[in-house]
């Protein structure tokens, strides 16, 4: 008795740190905006993970960021802007994104975030921000809930400059029955809201389109899928694997092979990693196209490899750029209407809903909708692993 | 007097539990091949004079001392090695492991190459071990333990070896088989500490003897004129 | 049928796995009656030095060894790092506290977890690492093998199974064949009295912590061969090894094995044939179920000491 006592004293203490750990941070009190000058420097904030399991995306986006800083900030709007990064590696929780935001809501100077980078973290620090009256523009948030539907996860002061997983999700179910001709397609989600979102949105159009689906549910912690690759019918022709760790996809196609089952990989945005999933013939999808196709693009990414040539272009980053030229355009209009001065963060949101690009980064005219803050007429990008590893756009 | 190095000298000893002062001034002294015990009643302090020998409990004040050396400061496992063994009050044997296995525990520090002969020491003097010696040490009989807790500190080959309640839980034959036997091997040459209870079993075969009373040592001497003493026999013997 | 055969194969790969993790909570257990917290984080700390080691020895696509010296030095070397962490673990976190109160020990092995999860994220980063174990020998360990009826027996498969089996025959001789072992059994059945044999229990101590940590440390590799490793890996290990120590009855070296076992074949079969969402969920009702209906596990003793 005294050992059941001793051990399950134990366990509680343990659970108690566990919630002690996952805790979230209250929302902190905002400070009344005050008037900033546009010929002093102004900070645009970025909110993405630089490090940890995420950290290669921030990476990727931090450096377009910087480029967009430097290239449009004085030549073409006049501003004197300085990029600020806060880190929220996602192993931290979603509500990292709230304590780093907090950080910049009190810095009188932030006028904009780009960011944040993942819809857990909007989704957590959007209230903070739009009190605050900072408007975010997010290079990468695709969680539909954001911005559609009758819960709404985020403010209106979000925007995203790429498509919502509303797209991706069904983007994908086509290119699996239209272009793979896939009669049974098996789902794993990994109960959380990314992949359950996008394995959802992808499960509707599959079963609309008279596909056989199968669902199988895991959690974020495992990393052996044998026994659910058992669970793969041997017929099955296609995996849809929503993660956001682009090693678990890797895992689990190895172990596919392993086990003799020839369905093939299909990963969304969260396993677009060329360094961490490379089984030949797998396909990922993506909000940003590679841009290295589009000719009005070309002199940009030049550009960019100078400032970073040890760098492979990939395709995290451009929306950055693009998010990064949307928010300075806004502020530049918000100076000209102030008269030289910011009177109010506000003043900036006002303005980012009406901004055009054309020619955008990402090919086009960049426009959001009339109906939500999200980007008009954008799709999803698919592309093709190569048997050198390489990714191969394909849709 | 014998005025060689003691086997065992206890000086000056000064015990605490927390605020409880257990040994009060406590001094011992065992020489080679003797036989020695240590009287007392309940809570009079024999235990903690044990523990203090063995390094389990650590004086305040006073010193420990084995073969000369001062063994104060010394753990347990390290006194042993300097030649010293216990017979621990309820035998306090690995129940789990046979017979032979716990024999073999009280040979821990004996070189592996000594082992055959040490057996053969124990099984003999204990035959009945020998027959048993692949039984799990707890399935014993109370009796049949109390040997192979003897035999276990035997198997160390020690030069003074501890007995803390030998008679207790035993029927009265085999006491008295008991006392046969701690008399035998202290004949063999082993220096013994009795702690008992029992005075008159443990008076009779002993050469000295020490009295505790609420951790005070009251009365010393030799064994016989302790058995004649008025005092201890009002007091202690209870006739 | 096939299918069973894979769940069971699945089960026995796991199992192994949590098995040689159990064995050093027990070892511990036993003998220092502590709930070593910080074990499953040894195992995180295993499976990183085998990934270093492998990227030291050019990495899986170009190693500077053959296949079979690559995975022993590999392994050896997580085992040896992991048994200088459990030492020194042993002498900073949980020695000083020896005398005090259970819950304090208890405490500091939560801490050294967090300690260990945390500086190995900042040192190394959170992400998921890959031995890619699929690239040694243009995938050999995945499919070379034999069959089962349809069910192929991948080579790695093998090679974890016999690895973890022989590492737990070669415990087990230690622990029953020597003088050593036995005397570890002493102590965890009478610290004092074993003591009074003259047995050194600091030294008893720090053997167990050296023979759980090298054995999680293999443990680390093992698992990490098959699927990717991270620094916060090491609680859900942890928590498994655990669970299938109490199934076995903590303490028990057999039971360590067989509760280890078991917990895969458990999660094995419940991924397989009820549903991928609760098996982690069932670790924690079999361990809750045990811990009030059989705390002593299968294996165990009821806890009675004689008076």
């Amino acid at each position: 008795m005294k050992r059941r006592l001793a051990v399950l004293a134990a366990l509680s203490t343990l659970v108690v740190a566990a919630l002690a750990s996952t805790a979230g941070t209250g929302t902190a009190a905002t400070d009344a905006s005050q008037a900033v000058s546009c010929s002093k420097r102004l900070k645009v904030a970025m909110i993405t993970p630089v490090t940890g399991g995420g950290g290669f995306i921030g990476q990727e986006q931090v450096t377009w960021a910087k480029f967009a800083v430097k290239n449009l900030a004085k030549k073409t709007y006049g501003l004197n802007v300085q990029l600020v990064v806060g880190d929220t590696p996602v192993e931290k929780g979603p509500g990292e994104a709230l304590v780093v935001a907090q950080k910049f809501i009190a810095d009188q100077s932030v006028v904009a975030i780009i960011g944040p980078a993942t819809s857990g973290g909007v989704a957590s620090a959007s209230q903070a921000l739009a009190a605050a009256g900072l408007a975010h523009i997010s290079p990468s948030a695709t969680r539909t809930s954001l911005t559609k539907g009758s819960k709404l996860e985020a403010t209106k002061f979000f925007f995203r400059v790429v498509p919502g997983d509303y797209i991706q999700g069904p983007t994908d179910a086509n290119y699996m029955v239209d272009k793979l001709k896939a009669d049974k397609v098996v789902l794993v989600d990994f109960q959380e809201p990314y992949s359950v979102g996008l394995a959802d949105a992808a499960e509707a159009v599959l079963k609309r389109k008279g596909v056989s689906t199968t669902r199988l549910s895991t959690s974020v912690n495992t990393t052996d899928f044998s026994s659910l690759v058992t669970r793969v019918p041997s017929d099955a022709d296609v995996v849809f694997f929503p993660t956001q760790q682009p090693a678990d996809a890797q895992t689990f196609g190895t172990q596919m092979r392993e086990q003799g089952k020839r369905a093939v990989m299909f990963g969304g945005d969260g396993a677009n990693s060329p360094s961490a999933f490379k089984i030949p013939g797998s396909y990922v999808s993506n909000f940003a196209p590679d841009i290295s196709g589009i000719p009005t693009s070309r002199a940009l990414i030049a550009g960019w490899q100078k400032d970073n040539p040890s760098l492979k272009l990939g395709s995290f980053g451009p929306p950055s750029y693009l998010a990064v030229q949307v928010a300075l355009n806004a502020i530049k209009r918000a100076c000209t209407a102030g008269k030289g001065q910011i009177k109010d963060r506000k003043d900036v949101f006002r303005n980012v809903k009406r901004i055009r690009v054309n020619p955008s980064i990402l090919g086009g005219t960049f426009r959001f909708s009339t109906k939500s803050n999200d980007p008009l007429n954008a799709k999803f990008y698919i592309f093709q692993i190569q048997s050198d590893g390489s990714y191969k756009l394909v849709s | 007097m014998d005025e060689t190095t003691p086997l065992l000298q206890l000086e000056g000893i000064n015990t605490y539990y927390g605020q409880i002062h257990i040994l009060q001034d406590s001094n011992m002294v065992i020489r080679e091949g003797e036989l020695v015990c240590l009287l007392g009643g309940n809570a009079s302090g024999k235990s903690t004079t044990l523990k203090t020998i063995l390094g389990i409990v650590r004086p305040r004040t006073g010193t420990v001392s084995l073969n000369g050396e001062d063994v104060t400061r010394v753990p347990t496992a390290h006194r042993i090695k300097r030649g010293m063994a216990i017979v621990p009050e309820n035998r306090r044997l690995f129940g789990p492991m046979t017979v032979r296995e716990n024999l073999e525990m009280g040979a821990y520090l004996r070189p592996k190459a000594d082992l055959r002969e040490e057996f053969d020491r124990v099984y003999e003097l204990f035959p009945l071990l020998y027959e048993r010696r692949s039984q799990l040490a707890g399935t014993l009989s109370g009796g049949e333990q109390q040997m192979v807790a003897m035999g276990r500190a035997l198997m160390s080959k020690p030069k003074l070896l501890l007995m803390d309640e030998p008679s207790m839980g035993l029927a009265p034959v085999l006491v008295e088989r008991s006392f046969e036997i701690i008399k035998q091997v202290n004949d063999a040459g082993v220096a013994m500490l009795v702690v008992e209870q029992n005075a008159n079993v443990s008076l009779s075969i002993a050469d000295r003897g020490y009295v505790l009373s609420t951790g005070r040592i009251v009365l010393e001497g030799r064994a016989e004129d302790l058995l004649e003493n008025e005092d201890l026999r009002k007091a202690y013997l209870g006739r | 049928m096939d299918t069973f055969v894979q769940l069971t194969l699945n089960g026995l790969t796991l199992g192994s796995v949590y098995a040689l993790i159990a064995l050093g909570y027990s070892l511990v257990y036993g003998i220092l009656k502590l709930l070593n917290f910080a074990h499953g984080d040894v195992f995180m700390v295993g499976s990183f030095i085998g990934f270093g080691v492998l990227q030291l020895l050019g990495g899986a696509t170009d190693p500077v060894l053959p296949l079979w010296p690559l995975l022993i030095v590999i392994t050896v070397s997580a085992m040896a790092g992991c048994a200088v962490l459990g030492v020194v673990i042993e002498r900073f976190a949980y020695r000083p506290l020896r005398d005090a109160p259970r819950i304090a020990p208890l405490i500091s092995a939560l801490g050294v977890s967090f300690f260990l999860a945390y500086s190995m994220q900042v040192l190394f980063g959170a992400e998921q690492r890959d031995y890619d174990a699929f690239s040694l020998d243009n995938g050999k360990l995945f499919l070379s093998g034999f069959d089962i009826g349809n069910v192929r027996v991948p080579l790695l498969r093998i090679v974890i199974i016999v690895a973890a089996f022989l590492l737990m025959i070669v415990l087990w001789l230690l622990v029953t064949r020597t003088r050593t072992g036995k005397a570890m059994k002493a102590t965890s059945y009478d610290r004092e009295a074993a003591a009074m044999m003259g047995i050194d229990i600091d030294r008893v101590i720090v053997v167990a912590f050296v023979l759980g940590s090298a054995l999680a440390g293999a443990a680390g590799v093992l698992f990490a061969l098959r699927a990717p490793t991270f620094p916060a890996i090491g609680f859900l290990a942890g928590l498994k090894g655990f669970t299938a120590a109490v199934i076995g009855g903590i303490g028990s070296v057999p039971g360590a094995m067989a509760g280890g076992l078991i917990l895969g074949f458990a999660e094995a079969y419940t991924q397989g044939y009820i549903s991928t969402k609760w098996s982690d969920l069932l670790v924690f009702v079999i361990l809750i179920g045990f811990m009030i209906f059989r705390p002593q596990g299968l294996f165990g003793r009821p806890d009675i000491k004689k008076v």
